[in-house]
């Protein structure tokens, strides 16, 4: 370790402004100095180079988390499981309940008995619908007096529930329009079409929705927790002594801490990107240097975030849990990952416009999808010139140069 | 140190147990961020969680200027879609570029005159596939809200059949589809995870670095103890907290009537706590040092709060996540809790779900206990 304890050992107050000539070679302390802050990315690189196992679960971990999230995240719902209750049992009834069948979203269970069994069946879950067809049904609708079609949906999961409601809609319209073609020899006249053009991921695909995304949230999940315990550590286990008793500055001492975060993130970050573009095959559309620079601010931001819980709290699992409650919720839930930020309410929308996870949410969706240059991402490119400096300087003034 | 096999003793477990929970009590921060996650924490993640088509952002490019299209343009309205933005043409493509607009509707030129003469035009919608959430729902609404609306202006000129069988479509369990109602529990669920990996695995992590466990394996008490004081006492604490963030902040704060028995949902997290203590001091025992746990800890907590079913649909995921997922504890939590609280469901129904967290909790104990005395005397 270039410095040693025994320099600055002088009583207290503490040496923050030693005597100047003190060091001919190096800069006058109070000054940053380049050298000083260096050295402390040197030893930090060794602690990472030295516990190899702590790299390899950042990259490795961020490249797996990347396959099951990208997979797994589906915001396509299939495969709902649904029964009818058909208490008419006539040809009609029967047709209805077919053309459910038919659904490549729908899996038929075995028809429901009587309203016990559906409330039981509902009620474990095992059915997101159940159709009911009342007695009379096919008689009614052959003399042309109205009748209806009763439908349960689970609502348990509001997402689910609505999807569900969209296609039983769609696929009751389909229905009575093949009626009308088979009934009356004519398919009904809509006034008027709409046609929907799906932009910028024209199949709907969940992949390249997620990808993007999920790499900003990759990206501040794991490097805060790197950084989260760098300063808190030492606290722990006493080496933090060797800020306290020497020349070194705290702007010095945490910058030199970030640098190898800063440069291990940026690493991770191109990988993650190549793995984009090579197994998901999701299209970089825009430029690269574009995502790359804001990478680069959003990566300092969040290296910092973890510098910010290390430096206030005093023990490391203090750390980790304030890392994870800075991170994890507001990542997941409030930067646009599943709902856009502009849909939010309360506390998480005011969270969600402030943090940087949103903004290089939508630099990566815009550059990765919707191939936009620099220049019309500034909206979002502020916001993050913005955070990086200040959760930097917040980390700075946070860190005491010594214990009160 | 080989020790004889003995059966724990309860008395070592109650009192070591005791000594866990003065640990904490001593330890100020954490208490107060145990309080934050469970109040604050919980009415934040569930307060901001949009209904699912809530405020969501619209323009529209009126190009007919017609009775028919403001009629139109009045039929988006909070709180499914934020007041429509009225802009033109070339400022379409840049809003949606921006992400400001997630949906624009185009009315062509003469679009109520084709109407009336029977041309059937075609508005065309944009839509921001990105946002899949909102892509798929939103896009359904605006259909149907816009033929509806044609409908009844043709239908004041000309009469015309109504439809022949109408669909009664009802949501049960939550009329409303309220995001809260889910969005506040399945916080409860993440966050009694969390804490109780933290508890347990990190208080084990620094009790080895600190060397204070030590202390403890040279005292007639066998790691089997040990484990059982850190699994009693640790979720005790995380029970004690979840029971007053459902009854104070969900049930109290949100208003989310609670359908099915309290005690049975706790009894289930009780056991669910069995499993994720026993988590926590697996990954203790498989971590070297803090760092590496943190980083362990994110790598395990995130797959269990994204894929447990708590964000997105289960039957929606591959067949091979799903299944990988059946192996962790929240997967089965999740569906228990949602079956008992939401569906009012009893012992019965959810009784699977219970027998399989036990399992695993077990399996995970016993994986930890054998892992222990190896693991936790010899330092880095």
């Amino acid at each position: 370790m270039p410095l040693s304890g025994q320099r600055g050992a002088a009583p207290a107050p503490p040496p923050a402004r030693p005597p100047a000539g003190h060091t001919p070679a190096a800069p006058r302390p109070g000054r940053f100095s380049l050298g000083r802050a260096w050295s402390y990315t040197l030893r930090e690189s060794l602690e990472l180079r030295r516990d190899p196992v702590r790299a390899t679960l950042a990259l490795l971990g961020t490249v797996i988390l990347m396959f099951i999230i990208g997979y797994g995240m589906s915001m396509d719902v299939e495969d709902l499981t649904y029964a009818v209750l058909d208490r008419d049992q006539s040809g009609l009834s029967q047709n209805y309940a077919l053309n459910l069948s038919g659904s490549r979203y729908f899996i038929e269970k075995p028809p429901i008995a009587d309203y016990a069994d559906l409330d039981r069946r509902m009620r474990s879950g095992e059915l997101a619908l159940a159709i009911e067809i009342a007695p009379g049904f096919g008689r009614s609708l052959q003399r042309g007096s109205p009748v209806e079609i009763a439908a349960w949906v689970d609502g348990a999961m509001p997402q689910r529930a609505e999807t569900v409601r969209g296609y039983v809609l769609a696929m009751h319209q389909s229905w009575l329009a093949d009626m009308s073609v088979h009934r009356l020899g004519r398919a009904p006249v809509a006034a008027s079409t709409l046609e929907t053009r799906f932009r910028y991921n024209p199949d709907v695909r969940s992949l390249p929705a997620m990808v993007p995304a999920v790499i900003p949230l990759l990206l501040m999940l794991i490097p805060s927790m790197l950084t989260a315990l760098s300063v808190v550590r030492e606290k722990e286990l006493g080496s933090i002594i060797n800020l306290y008793v020497t020349p070194v500055t705290r702007s010095e001492f945490l910058l030199g801490k970030q640098l190898p975060y800063v440069a291990l993130a940026m690493f991770n970050f191109f990988l993650l990107a190549a793995l984009a573009v090579t197994v998901f095959g999701v299209p970089l559309k825009g430029s690269a240097p574009t995502l790359a620079l804001a990478a680069l601010l959003y990566v300092i931001c969040s290296t910092g975030l973890g510098l910010v819980a290390s430096t206030f709290t005093r023990s490391q699992i203090g750390a980790l849990f304030v890392t994870l409650i800075a991170t994890l919720l507001p990542c997941v839930q409030f930067s646009g990952l599943v709902n856009p930020v502009s849909s939010l309410e309360g506390m998480g929308a005011f969270v969600g416009r402030l943090y940087p996870a949103s903004h290089f949410l939508t630099i990566s969706r815009g550059v990765f999808s919707k191939a936009l240059s620099i220049s019309s991402l500034q909206a979002s490119f502020w916001p993050l010139l913005a955070a990086a400096p200040l959760i930097v300087g917040l980390a700075i003034a946070l860190l005491k140069k010594q214990e009160a | 140190m080989p020790a004889p096999f003995k059966l724990p003793s309860p008395a070592h477990i109650y009192r070591l147990g005791v000594k866990e929970l003065w640990s904490l009590v001593r330890d100020p921060v954490m208490l107060v961020l145990i309080v934050y996650t469970f109040t604050l924490g919980i009415y934040a993640a569930a307060t901001a969680m949009p209904d699912s088509l809530h405020n969501a952002a619209i323009a529209i490019v009126d190009e007919d200027a017609s009775p028919l299209s403001a009629r139109i343009v009045g039929s988006f309205y909070p709180p499914n879609f934020k007041t429509p933005e009225m802009i033109s043409l070339a400022q379409a493509d840049a809003g949606m570029d921006n992400g400001d607009y997630t949906f624009v509707l185009d009315i062509p030129p003469g679009f109520q005159r084709d109407v009336l003469a029977g041309r059937v035009p075609a508005a065309q919608l944009n839509v921001d596939a990105t946002r899949m959430s909102q892509a798929f729902t939103g896009s359904g609404y605006i259909q149907q809200m816009v033929a509806s609306e044609v409908s009844e202006f043709v239908q004041r000129t000309r009469s015309q059949a109504p439809a022949p069988v109408d669909l009664a479509l009802r949501m049960r369990f939550n009329p409303n589809l309220e995001q809260a109602w889910f969005g506040s529990l399945m916080e409860i669920i993440n966050n009694v995870t969390m804490l109780s990996i933290i508890l347990t695995g990190a208080a084990l992590i620094r009790e080895r670095e600190h060397g204070t466990i030590e202390h403890l394996l040279v005292m007639p008490v066998t790691p089997a103890e040990i484990m059982l004081a850190k699994v009693w006492a640790m979720g005790l604490v995380v029970l004690l907290a979840a029971l007053v963030a459902l009854l104070g902040v969900v049930r109290g704060a949100l208003q989310v009537p609670i359908q099915g028995s309290v005690a049975l949902f706790m009894g289930v997290a009780a056991v669910h706590l069995f499993a994720t203590t026993s988590m926590g001091i697996f990954m203790a025992t498989l971590a070297r040092s803090m760092p590496q746990f943190g980083m362990l800890m994110m790598l395990v907590l995130v797959p269990l709060q994204m894929l447990s079913g708590g964000s997105t649909p289960r039957e929606s995921m591959p067949h091979f996540v799903q299944n990988v997922m059946l192996a962790a504890p929240n997967t089965h939590f999740v569906m228990a809790a949602q079956a008992i609280l939401y569906r009012g469901a009893g012992i019965d129904v959810v009784w699977p779900q219970l027998v399989a967290i036990a399992a695993i909790g077990a399996l995970l104990f016993a994986a930890s206990l054998a892992r222990f005395r190896r693991t936790i005397s010899q330092m880095d």
